[in-house]
Order: structure tokens, then C-alpha cells, then sequence
């Protein structure tokens, strides 16, 4: 696997995380998961709007989330995605590996020279 | 030395000119001695004078006639006028004279 | 684009994508409305829409990319690619129509031109008989030091079959034998052949009714006289009756019994020659005029033999040079050289294929050309196009598409193009090489000639190949380097492709190709018609037959009552406007009459000329000038005094002073008297001047009693279909006698020029087509090139500059190449067309009007086609032109 590819990885087992957590409170179109995210890191995250999709499709095939056309408030229609009972639990799992990876990244970072 | 069938058909082959293949030469032979001799003779004849050097053959049409069987063309050489010239000169000396009741054709 | 839509819905059910195209749909409208929210924020942040928009379509990224990437993330299926690919390349094509059909069909003809020439070289020296087992088959023959091949004879094979254990059948044939078959009062010239009995078992033939010989049917010389019909003698001439098996019939005046029916579709192995209507066995050639069964030198039958399973050509070889001494021994009578060859059987026998040898290298010549000159064009029309998509190309990748699908979109329409031309391609080749084959299937005397010309294995093989090499080295070249172009983003375009110099210079070259070509067709077109005239009478509107009571033993008073009775019936038909007759080996075509010298006296014998055995009214019937005196007249019959017309070089020559008539010629030694002189006509194909003609009354039967004859007919309508008519009215009058040779005069008149004919026909449609070629080429540089220069035209015309000055400009850029082509192509074809010197009958190979008329043919087409873009250059406007970019 190239670089390119395994950096892909890493970043989109995040991208995953997020997009579920993005969709645990309610259903919401790709554009709505982009403002989310972007409000919620409070403008911290750009979301790359090119790993957005390929992201949703994949977690879609994956039986994590579904879709549903819905039309919004301006009627335009739009696609929603949610979150599935699998979803939740993934989005769990998700969750507690991203925890502790964090916490062995933060010890490392705190070795102080000697 | 020319055999006298073959004198014939060297004569024979002269007189078919360009026609000169099995069924014509038999023909001038039929018309000019009253002889039949069978086609296969006279192509054995032609072979044999053709390897005597007497002959030269090529075969004929641009386009293949008879179905494809082509006609075989035969020539005359100067060896074959050569030896053709002797053996009638022969003849004509030896008959020059002679009262057999011979008259000009 | 609902039709695609449509089309492509039902592909994507067809593969089982299911819901493919409503998923597109979706994708695409999901994506438009993130981008458009995008849009609006930056609206709603102030920026003016059109601000707006583009920055949101640079932040969110191309959708294009993310439709395949997403796309290729979850399903990446190649067979769903494929398609997808091979829809997309259809429609691109469809939005440009005139490309598409041009290289399509450059392309078909290029591989139709070279696809013909493979399938007629394989069928007359490459492919073995439609038979099982066919590659094993071999011919046995002997070949002279000169190179003249002969037969092994009957004798020879069976003695091969008998000791050599390297073939597992040896089968002695004459496929080549013309038969007289008389049955139910009906008599017929046949093709036949005579063969071992085993033959139709090494073809893997079975009879349709009946059955084949025996062995010991073909043991003893003329004790087994039976016979096999072909099909469709058994048809025409037995009506199909089963009881046909066990009948008579007459072959060459002797009794056969009938023992079986070919199936149909069988006509015998002589490729190249006639189909055959009946077989006997070898032992019945006695039949014939060459039998000579059981005597030494007879070399009465050709030799086929089957190798053995397992057996190596090189064992077979040892084995037969073992026997070597004695097969020669066998076949000829003295001590001669030739040695035993052996080959595979393959196409034509190789003593007839010397016609055809001229051939293949002329076609494949002229095919060579073609495929050059349409590949030049087809290589200029793809690097055209794959710049001119390079700005749309450039575009798809800045909108993120990936760079191997946009490279496989390009490859697969390419791979349409090939495909399309390459199905061309054969659809033209099979129409092209039965006209051409249909050049050879008569011959003078009215036999019909036959060959395998079906598309085969490996002929499509071949037109695969060939259509995928031209694909592979015109489309995915530039496929490729477009988009390393398209990568360097195509301001460089410009320079990258030239000013289309290159392009010109190659259509110079087709130019003087093409003029090659026009050239080489205009001089063989010139010679044909002369030939066809030289004979300087009118030979449409005459049907040809020939009598043959001689076969059937007629004594000459009884064969002349006939043709009286045969010629006063068909005077008195319909549409008969004369009937002329007369006898000699040849009628006016063949290889020569009866010749005779001829002088004013019996010693006279300088003067040889050929002599016509002729009917009343002969010159009046076939519409030859009669120059002085008289045609014969029915008193010229057998007692009357000696009558003679001669031609008017003979006149010339013996009487230089003109006073021909009622003077006295010696002729073979008998006196005539002139009663007329006619001009002269040609009776000899390739002569030259007109030969030296005598004519003589047929019925003075003034050398021996007159028997066979051959009549020409002059009829009002087609003669053609007046045949049949004549037929039954003389069969009427006497069946038993042969009817033969039936045909319209200028049916034989044309087997004779065959090879000029077939010339003149293949190089006019080849340097049509090269014209053509080179024109669309012409005009796709000259588009180019106005296309290219555009800008610099709006200038011109902005600053005065009138259409006739711009169409000027863009003129001169064709005709340059245009007038450098044709002068090389002219020195070309005056260095070539020495080549055609041996077809060329009083034409020479320099002839002015031809080279003139070709170079004013190229000319014009060239001017036409620059001509066409050139005006559309004038037309330009300005502000547009300006503007582009």
C-alpha cells in the first residue's frame, strides 16, 4: 500500500467516526454533516468536501447508515442519511479506539527531555 | 535423323502456324496426307521432337481455355528447319528424275 | 440523450446493475445541491454570484472526481466500466458525425482493400480444399528442369499406392477433361474427370443416390464403362428422377451405365477450372483423345495422395525418391530429368496458376497503396482530433477526473472507430472480391471457372488483427500523448502541433500516389476500350453458337443438310437480323484459324495469311466494310468456280496498284478468284496491326467437305437471352447433335482481354478510391488549418482584407502540396507504368492523354476539396474569431 493510500486510511477511519457522530443526533443531508462538523470543531475542520461522499456510499454499503430522499425547507429535495442500530454500535467502537489511541499519543508526546 | 512421321509432323507443325497444337496439327495431317493417326501418337511424336531439340512449345491463351486445360503451342526451331531441310532435300534429290508417276500438288 | 439515457438503462439491466442509472441521477443531483448550498453561503458571506459560484466550485472540488471516486470506491466492476465507456465513446462520436464517418470508413477501405487482396491470394495459392483432412493431402508430380511441371500418371500412382507406406491413399484424377454427353436426346459439352475409386472417399464424399465405384470397377482398361453424375447434371438433364441410377448414357459416343448421383454442392477438386459434372473411372480414359493406358510416357492422370496419421512429408519423401527410377522410367519415354516434387495441395493446381501469378502482385501492390495512403489519413484525422479534445480533456482533469479512465475513455472510442471500420472493412471486401474473381469465371469457350472465396478462420483473423494494429498505432498513441498534453494544460497546444505543415507535406504524398494510380487506370481503361473496338466490327447484339456434328460422326452431306436446315430456321426467328457461319479451329477469337500462304502464283508463298471458311452475307452480318466488289452469294456452292474475298492488306500487298479484284490467287495451292476486298479486322487478340485475311465460301468446300461450323447471330434486343430460344429450335431439328459454346460475342470477346479488362477495372476503382481518400485528407488539413489560424483570419478580415484574398491564402497551402504531389506523381507513374507495357495493346506506356487526364482528374479533386474549407475561412466574422480563446 503506498503512503498516499495508508494515509487515506488512517484519515478516513476518522472521517467515519465523525460523519457518524455527525449523524447520532439526527438524519442530515452531506451539506448539513459539512456545517456540522465545521460548527461543532468550532472552524477547526474544513471537511474535504471530496472524501465526503465516497465516505457516506461506503458507510451506506456498509449497513452503518441509510439514505432517504426528503425534501428540505427551501423544497429542493435532498438526500438524508441516518444512522443505523449497527451504526450506533460502530460508532461506539469507533469511539473507544480513537480514545485510547489518543491518550498513547498524548504519553509519548509528554516525555519531557531529560 | 528424322523419322518420317516426324518429318510429317514437323511439316505439319509448320504449316498450323499459330494454331499449332495436338487437334489442328492432326488435322492438317488428316487433310494434307489422308493419314488418322491417333492423337495420342501425334502428342508423343511432338514430345519426342520437342526433346530432340526440333521443337519448342509454350502454352497458350492468355486465358485458360477448355475449363482450364490449356492448349500446348509448338514451334518449329532452326534446328528443326535444319534438319527438316536436309531430310526433304534428300528426298528430292533422290527423286529428281525418277518416273513414278509423281506430279506437282 | 434520451435515447441514451434509454439505451443505457437497458444495458445496465442487461448486466444487472440494477439500479445503476437512477443512481447516477441521484448522485449527481446530490452533489449539485451541496455545491449550491456552498454557493449560497458564499452568497450570503457577499460575494457576487458569479464570485460565489466559482469559489464554491473550486472548494468543494470537481464533481466529476468525486462521482468517480466515490463510484470507484464502492463498485469498481470493469465489465460495468467497459460499457459505460463504450456508451460514452458512442455518444462523443455521435456529436461529431463527420469524423466518426471518416475515419470509419477510411479505415473500412483501407482494411477492405487489404483484406480482398488476402482472401483472393489465399484461395488461389494458400487454402486446401473444404474437405476433411484436407491439410494432409499432397500432389505428386514430375518437374522438368525448366520448371514445366507433368502429370505422374495412372500407372505412376498405382504403383505409389502399392510400396509407399507413408500415405494412407493415393488417388490418380484428369479433372480436366471435356465431355460430350448425350442423354435423353439431349447433348452436352461436360467437364468431367476420371478417377481412382477411392477419390471420393479421400474427399469425404458420400453419394446422394447410388453409389461410387468399386475397386474392381477401375482394374481393367474400357471393361467398366460406368459413371457417377454431378448433381446438377443429374437436375437439369435426368429432371431428378431416381431411376436415373441404372440408366444409359452417350460420353463421347460410348455407352456408360449410371451407378450414383454426387451430393450437391460437390463439383470436383479443379480449382481454377471448371466444376465437374461427371466422373468415370480411370480405366474408362480410353474414352478420350489422350488415352494411352499401359504404354510407357503415358502421363494420362495427376497424383493426390494422403499422408498417412503420423506420417512426416520428409518419410514420404524418402520413400518416393527410393521409387524415383522407375516412376520415370513409367512416364517418359526416354531418359529425361525431371524429378519427382511433391507439395501440399493448396489452391490452384500449380500448372494452371501462371495467369494468376501476374495477379497477386498487382493486387497486392495497388492494396498496399491504399492501406498507406489510408492510413496516412486516418493517423492525421486521430492526432487532429485527439488535439482539438485536449482543451476538453484539460478540463476534465482540472475538474479531478482521473487520468487512466479519462486515457481508457479515449482508447475504447478509438476501439470503436477500429471496430466499426474493421466490420466495413469485410462487408467491402466480400463484395469487392466476387467482382473481382467474377473477372475469371468464363472463359472464351463458355466454361465457367470456380475457386473458394469464402470469408475463412483465418481471414477474419487477419481483418482482427489488422483492424486493432490501426487502432493500436493511430488512436492509443495520440489517446496517450493527448493527455500528457492536456496534463501540461494546452496553452502549449499551439505549438505542440504545428502549424500542419507535416500533414500537408503527407498529403503530397497521397497526391502523387493517387496520380500513380489514376494514371496507371486511365492507360488500362484506353487500352481496353481499343481492344475492344480494334476488332473494327460491331460485336454487341451477336449470340455465338457452335455446331458439332463432327462428334457425332455425321458424313459431311448430312452435317450440311443440317446447317442448311439450322440456318434457314433461325433467319426465319424473331429479332434475327442475320445469321452469318463459318469453320476454322477458332471463329474470330481463338488461338488461329486455318493459314495458308497466298500469292499470285504457286510459287508465290511469301505471303502467309489465315483463311475463313465463310457463309454468304458474312461480312453484311458482323458489320465489316466491304470495300470493293462482292460478298459471296448461295450460287458460290461446290460447283461453281473458285471464289475469294481478301482483306485489304492482303490486296495491298499483292496488288500495290489496287487493282485486286478479278484477279487470280493461289491459296494452298488452288486458284481463286477475288470477287471483293474487305477492310481489315482482327481475328487474333493481341495483334497488333491487322493480320493478312482470306475468305473463302463455305460451301465451295474448297479443301476437304465441310462438317462443323460456328454460327454469329446479329439480333435486335439481347443476345443473351435469345439463347435458349436458339437452342431448342436446332434441337428441334436434330437433337443428336451437340450444341456447344453458346454465348454472346461479347462475352468471348471480353474472356480474351481478361487481364487488361480485370486491370483496368481494379486500378480505376483503386485510384478512385485513393482519390477520394486523399480528397477528405486534404480537406481535413485545409480545415485544420483554418481552424487554427482563425484569429489571424479575423484580423485580415477586420482590417479589409476580401474573401477572395482570404480563400487565396488558404488555397495556396493546398495547391502547393497539390502541384509538388503531382509532379512527383507524375514522375512516379512515368517510371511504373513500364510495368503495364505487357497489357497495354496500341497504347503506349507514356501515352499523353492519359497522363493528361489524370493530372487534370487529381487536379480538379484537389482544388475541390481545399476549395470547400477554404470558404468557409472567408467566411469567419471577425468579432467571433476574436474572440475565441
Amino acid at each position: 500500500m503506498t503512503e498516499a493510500a495508508q494515509r487515506d486510511d488512517v484519515l478516513q477511519g476518522t472521517l467515519d467516526m465523525l460523519v457518524l457522530k455527525a449523524l447520532s443526533l439526527e438524519p442530515m443531508h452531506g451539506w448539513g454533516i459539512t456545517e456540522r462538523l465545521q460548527q461543532w470543531s468550532r472552524d477547526v475542520f474544513q471537511l474535504n468536501q471530496g472524501s465526503l461522499y465516497p465516505a457516506l456510499y461506503r458507510l451506506e454499503s456498509q449497513g452503518f447508515v441509510r439514505s432517504e430522499w426528503k425534501t428540505t425547507e427551501h423544497n429542493r429535495r435532498a438526500r438524508y442519511y441516518a444512522l443505523t442500530a449497527a451504526g450506533r454500535k460502530r460508532l461506539a467502537a469507533e469511539r473507544r479506539t480513537w480514545q485510547r489511541a489518543s491518550h498513547a499519543v498524548n504519553l509519548i508526546l509528554a516525555v519531557e527531555a531529560p | 535423323m528424322l523419322g518420317e512421321f516426324e518429318q510429317l509432323i514437323l511439316m505439319a507443325v509448320l504449316r498450323a502456324g499459330d494454331a499449332a497444337y495436338g487437334i489442328p496439327i492432326h488435322a492438317e495431317l488428316l487433310r494434307r496426307t489422308g493419314r488418322d493417326p491417333s492423337l495420342a501418337s501425334v502428342y508423343k511424336t511432338l514430345e519426342r521432337l520437342e526433346h530432340k531439340g526440333f521443337l519448342s512449345m509454350r502454352t497458350g491463351a492468355p486465358t485458360p481455355e477448355r475449363g482450364g486445360r490449356r492448349k500446348q503451342l509448338y514451334r518449329v526451331t532452326n534446328a528443326g528447319q535444319k534438319e527438316l531441310r536436309a531430310a526433304l532435300g534428300a528426298i528430292r534429290r533422290m527423286a529428281s528424275g525418277l518416273d513414278v508417276g509423281l506430279e506437282p500438288s | 440523450m434520451s435515447v441514451v439515457a434509454r439505451v443505457r438503462a437497458v444495458m445496465s439491466r442487461l448486466a444487472g446493475l440494477g439500479r445503476r442509472a437512477d443512481d447516477e441521477r441521484a448522485m449527481r443531483e446530490e452533489m449539485q445541491f451541496h455545491l449550491d448550498q456552498l454557493t449560497r453561503r458564499h452568497i450570503t458571506a457577499g460575494l457576487p454570484p458569479d464570485e460565489a459560484q466559482r469559489r464554491a466550485r473550486i472548494e468543494f472540488g470537481g464533481i466529476v472526481g468525486h462521482e468517480e471516486a466515490a463510484r470507484d470506491a464502492l463498485r469498481s466492476r470493469f465489465v460495468e466500466d467497459l460499457i459505460r465507456d463504450l456508451l460514452y465513446g458512442w455518444r462523443s462520436l455521435c456529436r461529431h458525425p463527420a469524423f466518426a464517418l471518416t475515419a470509419v470508413w477510411t479505415i473500412g477501405l483501407g482494411i477492405g482493400a487489404a483484406v480482398t487482396v488476402f482472401t483472393i491470394v489465399d484461395s488461389i495459392f494458400l487454402r486446401p480444399l473444404p474437405v476433411p483432412g484436407a491439410r494432409r493431402l499432397v500432389t505428386i508430380s514430375f518437374r522438368r528442369p525448366n520448371g514445366r511441371e507433368e502429370w505422374l500418371g495412372s500407372h505412376g500412382a498405382s504403383l505409389i499406392r502399392a510400396r509407399a507406406t507413408a500415405f494412407d491413399a493415393v488417388v490418380a484424377h484428369d479433372s480436366r477433361e471435356v465431355l460430350l454427353v448425350s442423354a435423353h436426346g439431349v447433348a452436352s459439352e461436360r467437364f468431367g474427370a476420371f478417377v481412382s475409386p477411392n477419390y471420393f472417399d479421400v474427399l469425404g464424399v458420400r453419394p446422394y443416390r447410388g453409389r461410387f465405384f468399386f475397386a474392381s470397377e477401375d482394374s481393367v482398361p474400357d471393361r467398366d464403362a460406368v459413371a457417377v453424375l454431378g448433381y446438377d447434371l443429374w437436375r437439369t438433364q435426368f429432371g431428378a428422377d431416381p431411376a436415373a441410377v441404372g440408366e444409359h448414357m452417350q460420353v463421347r459416343g460410348h455407352d456408360v451405365t449410371i451407378v450414383g448421383v454426387a451430393p450437391p454442392g460437390f463439383i470436383g477438386i479443379s480449382v481454377g477450372g471448371a466444376p465437374n459434372d461427371v466422373w468415370l473411372p480411370t480405366m474408362m480414359l480410353g474414352v478420350t483423345d489422350d488415352a494411352c493406358i499401359g504404354q510407357i510416357g503415358c502421363r494420362d492422370a495427376a497424383a493426390l495422395a494422403r499422408l498417412a496419421p503420423g506420417a512426416t512429408l520428409s518419410q514420404a519423401v524418402t520413400q518416393l525418391r527410393a521409387m524415383s527410377r522407375e516412376l520415370n522410367a513409367m512416364a517418359f519415354e526416354r531418359d529425361t530429368l525431371p524429378r519427382l516434387a511433391i507439395a501440399p495441395l493448396r489452391g490452384m493446381a500449380t500448372d494452371q496458376r501462371s495467369d494468376y501469378a501476374a495477379l497477386a502482385p498487382l493486387l497486392g501492390g495497388i492494396a498496399l497503396l491504399l492501406v498507406v495512403i489510408a492510413c496516412a489519413n486516418v493517423g492525421g484525422l486521430l492526432v487532429t482530433r485527439g488535439l482539438s479534445r485536449a482543451p476538453e480533456v484539460a478540463l476534465r482533469f482540472s475538474l479531478g477526473a482521473d487520468r487512466g479512465r479519462v486515457i481508457r475513455q479515449l482508447v475504447t472510442e478509438n476501439l470503436l472507430i477500429g471496430g466499426a471500420g474493421g466490420a466495413l472493412g469485410i462487408l467491402l471486401s466480400v463484395g469487392s472480391v466476387r467482382a473481382l474473381m467474377g473477372f475469371f469465371t468464363k472463359d472464351s469457350e463458355g466454361f465457367p471457372h470456380f475457386f473458394y472465396l469464402s470469408l475463412d478462420g483465418r481471414v477474419l483473423l487477419f481483418t482482427v488483427a489488422a483492424s486493432l494494429a490501426t487502432v493500436a498505432l493511430f488512436g492509443v498513441l495520440p489517446a496517450v500523448t493527448t493527455s500528457r498534453v492536456a496534463l501540461a494544460r494546452h496553452a502549449a497546444q499551439s505549438r505542440i502541433a504545428g502549424r500542419g505543415r507535416g500533414r500537408l507535406v503527407l498529403m503530397g504524398a497521397q497526391v502523387a500516389l493517387s496520380l500513380t494510380l489514376l494514371v496507371g487506370a486511365a492507360l488500362m481503361a484506353r487500352s481496353f476500350l481499343a481492344l475492344m473496338h480494334r476488332q473494327r466490327f460491331d460485336v454487341s447484339h451477336v449470340a455465338l453458337i457452335r455446331l458439332r456434328p463432327e462428334q457425332v460422326h455425321y458424313d459431311p452431306a448430312r452435317a450440311q443438310r443440317f446447317l442448311r436446315a439450322v440456318v434457314s430456321r433461325i433467319e426465319g426467328m424473331p429479332d434475327v437480323t442475320g445469321v452469318a457461319f463459318g469453320r476454322g479451329i477458332g471463329f474470330l477469337w481463338d488461338e488461329g484459324p486455318i493459314t495458308m500462304p497466298v500469292g499470285r502464283t504457286p510459287s508465290d508463298t511469301a505471303l502467309t495469311a489465315y483463311t475463313r471458311f465463310v457463309s454468304p452475307r458474312f461480312l453484311a452480318t458482323l458489320r465489316i466494310p466491304l470495300l470493293r466488289g462482292r460478298e459471296f452469294t448461295s450460287d458460290d456452292d461446290a460447283g461453281a468456280p473458285r471464289v475469294t474475298i481478301v482483306s485489304e492488306s492482303v490486296a495491298r500487298e499483292l496488288w500495290p496498284d489496287g487493282s485486286a479484284l478479278d484477279h487470280t490467287v493461289v491459296l494452298g495451292g488452288k486458284a481463286f478468284r477475288v470477287v471483293g476486298v474487305a477492310a481489315d479486322f482482327a481475328v487474333h487478340p493481341i495483334t497488333s496491326p491487322a493480320p493478312p485475311i482470306v475468305l473463302v465460301p463455305f460451301w465451295q468446300n474448297a479443301f476437304q467437305p465441310e462438317v462443323d461450323a460456328r454460327l454469329a447471330v446479329r439480333v435486335r434486343g439481347d443476345p443473351a437471352a435469345a439463347l435458349a430460344g436458339f437452342r431448342r429450335a436446332i434441337n428441334e431439328i436434330d437433337p443428336v447433335v451437340p450444341v456447344t459454346e453458346l454465348m454472346p460475342l461479347t462475352d468471348q470477346v471480353r474472356a480474351n482481354y481478361t487481364a487488361v479488362h480485370l486491370g483496368a477495372v481494379v486500378l480505376l476503382v483503386a485510384a478512385g478510391v485513393a482519390l477520394f481518400l486523399t480528397g477528405l485528407g486534404l480537406y481535413g488539413v485545409i480545415a485544420y488549418i483554418v481552424e487554427r489560424r482563425t484569429r489571424e483570419i479575423g484580423v485580415r478580415i477586420a482590417i479589409g482584407a476580401t474573401s477572395f484574398t482570404i480563400v487565396a491564402l488558404m488555397l495556396r497551402q493546398g495547391l502547393t502540396a497539390t502541384l509538388v504531389g503531382g509532379a512527383a506523381g507524375i514522375a512516379i507513374a512515368a517510371l511504373s507504368t513500364r510495368l503495364l507495357a505487357a497489357y497495354l495493346v496500341g497504347i503506349e506506356p507514356g501515352d499523353r492523354v492519359a497522363f493528361i487526364a489524370a493530372a487534370l482528374g487529381v487536379t480538379a479533386v484537389a482544388l475541390f476539396a481545399t476549395y470547400l474549407p477554404a470558404r468557409r475561412a472567408a467566411r469567419v466574422d471577425p468579432m467571433m474569431a476574436l474572440r475565441v480563446e
